[in-house]
């Protein structure tokens, strides 16, 4: 389990990620969902411990040993896959050698390329296995559909999920939670630095209904936001249509936007 | 067992192979430069501190060692130490091979380090890649004497490079790195 404690970045007076509390369960696939500039970046870097916060608190058991793949990832220019193999295993004790080395041949990396001459999708393919060979307990992904080969998308969702069924809490920063909805156990939309929602993937789902535009809406109903020209609306009653994640999340960026 | 100290060691170890293998051919050219006996030493000496942790938090790969799991304290310390290594073991073997031949020793080549680490990490944190301030530094200190005469006698005292009063020059530059660490360890304004 990750707590977040009113956890507040500010970047040039700007709050980033504006006193954000969370928890991110143990076991489980998170999805941490929101639009380009939202915070879910530096959401990321915070849990992994590359920054710190302003304010606030983030609490895990062994979170200095969570491993973390940046959506851009920067890997050692000068070190080879023996280099990385070593440091690797001495910063994660749980680290799988013959893991890594199977994950790159699945991507198509071979064991003596140049990490100088990778392209950045590569880079960011490299880091992806390292972070699933870590073998640490927290593992952290920042849009990582976004380099991964479309042949290789269903492995990695049964990897995202082989490593929740193993005890690991596994975060993913995404744009677009169409690809994550197989796997998402857990949904936080994040809009402007703070958490709109944050529940059960399986609840929201069942909570939440689409209206078309013109429909009167009861008062007795929370209207979220708009998505294209309907609404979306709290509720459990079976009125209106089921709405899927990708529609949750944008009902409440929009409404959270408006 | 211990699991701190043991994983101390671990993180130590892999520090140790980052730091080596980013630094490949700098680390060995600065050693053997650092051998060289002389004066011409400082100038190896900054050199060096620039390569180290400075040129790590300026360029892109903090980024990755802050998310393994190194301290930040970590990250300062054993780079601090990798350096203070390679200027320790080349001033013994200068000292073996070349005798005192008014070469630096090792504590003028330490106050000279400590003070410029701390210096550039501080750069770094606060400016990035370009070492202005320290070059500034390193510039006033050398030219005093002709630039500001009034100033000099002063100066010279906690000079890093004159160590006209070595305890006062050592409080100076142990001050700058301790300043620096604090900074790097605490500081919440991160550029990276």
């Amino acid at each position: 389990m990750v707590t977040l404690e009113k956890v507040t970045k500010i970047f040039k007076k700007n709050r980033v990620v504006d006193s954000v509390s969370l928890e991110f369960p143990e076991s489980a696939v998170s999805v941490l969902a929101g639009p380009a500039g939202s915070g879910k970046t530096i959401l990321l870097r915070l849990l992994s411990g590359e920054l710190k916060p302003d304010s606030g608190r983030i609490a895990a058991k062994n979170r200095r040993s969570a491993a973390y793949s940046d959506g851009n990832a920067d890997i050692f220019q000068n070190f080879s896959f023996s280099d990385l193999t070593a440091v690797w295993a001495l910063m994660y004790p749980g680290f799988d050698a013959e893991k890594f080395k199977s994950l790159l041949s699945k991507n198509g990396i071979e064991w003596n390329a140049r990490i100088s001459s990778m392209s950045q999708d590569v880079k960011n393919r490299l880091s992806d296995s390292l972070v699933f060979a870590s073998g640490a307990g927290i593992l952290i992904f920042d849009e990582p559909l976004q380099h991964v080969a479309a042949e290789m998308k269903p492995e990695f969702m049964d990897l995202l999920r082989e490593s929740a069924e193993n005890g690991r809490t596994v975060i993913v920063a995404t744009q677009d939670i169409t690809e994550f909805e197989p796997v998402v156990q857990y949904l936080s939309v994040i809009n402007n630095g703070s958490i709109v929602v944050s529940d059960e993937a399986s609840r929201l789902l069942s909570s939440h209904r689409l209206f078309p535009g013109a429909t009167t809406i009861s008062p007795d109903f929370r209207v979220i936001g708009p998505v294209v020209d309907e609404r979306l609306v709290e509720t459990e009653d079976e009125i209106g249509r089921k709405a899927t994640l990708k529609e949750i999340v944008l009902g409440y960026v929009n409404g959270s936007s408006s | 067992m211990n699991l701190f100290g043991l994983s101390l060691f671990r993180h130590l170890e892999a520090f140790l192979i980052y730091i080596t293998t980013a630094n490949k051919k700098d680390a060995a050219i600065l050693f053997t430069a650092l051998v060289i006996p002389g004066p011409i030493k400082f100038f190896f000496i900054f050199i060096l501190a620039m390569r180290l942790l400075p040129a790590t938090i300026s360029g892109r790969d903090i980024k990755l060692l802050l998310s393994l799991p190194f301290s930040r304290s970590e990250i300062f310390i054993y780079s601090f130490l990798f350096g203070f290594s390679l200027i320790f073991f080349a001033t013994t073997i200068d000292r073996a091979l070349f005798g005192r031949s008014g070469s630096p020793d090792f504590l003028n080549c330490f106050i000279f380090y400590a003070f410029y680490f701390g210096i550039m990490t501080v750069n770094a944190l606060k400016i990035g890649k370009i070492m202005i301030i320290p070059m500034l530094i390193l510039a006033f200190d050398l030219l005093s004497s002709f630039i500001a005469p009034g100033v000099y006698d002063f100066v010279s005292q906690y000079s890093p490079l004159y160590q006209q009063n070595q305890p006062l020059s050592l409080l100076a530059a142990l001050a700058v790195l301790v300043i620096s660490f604090l900074l790097f360890v605490f500081g919440r304004r991160e550029r990276w």
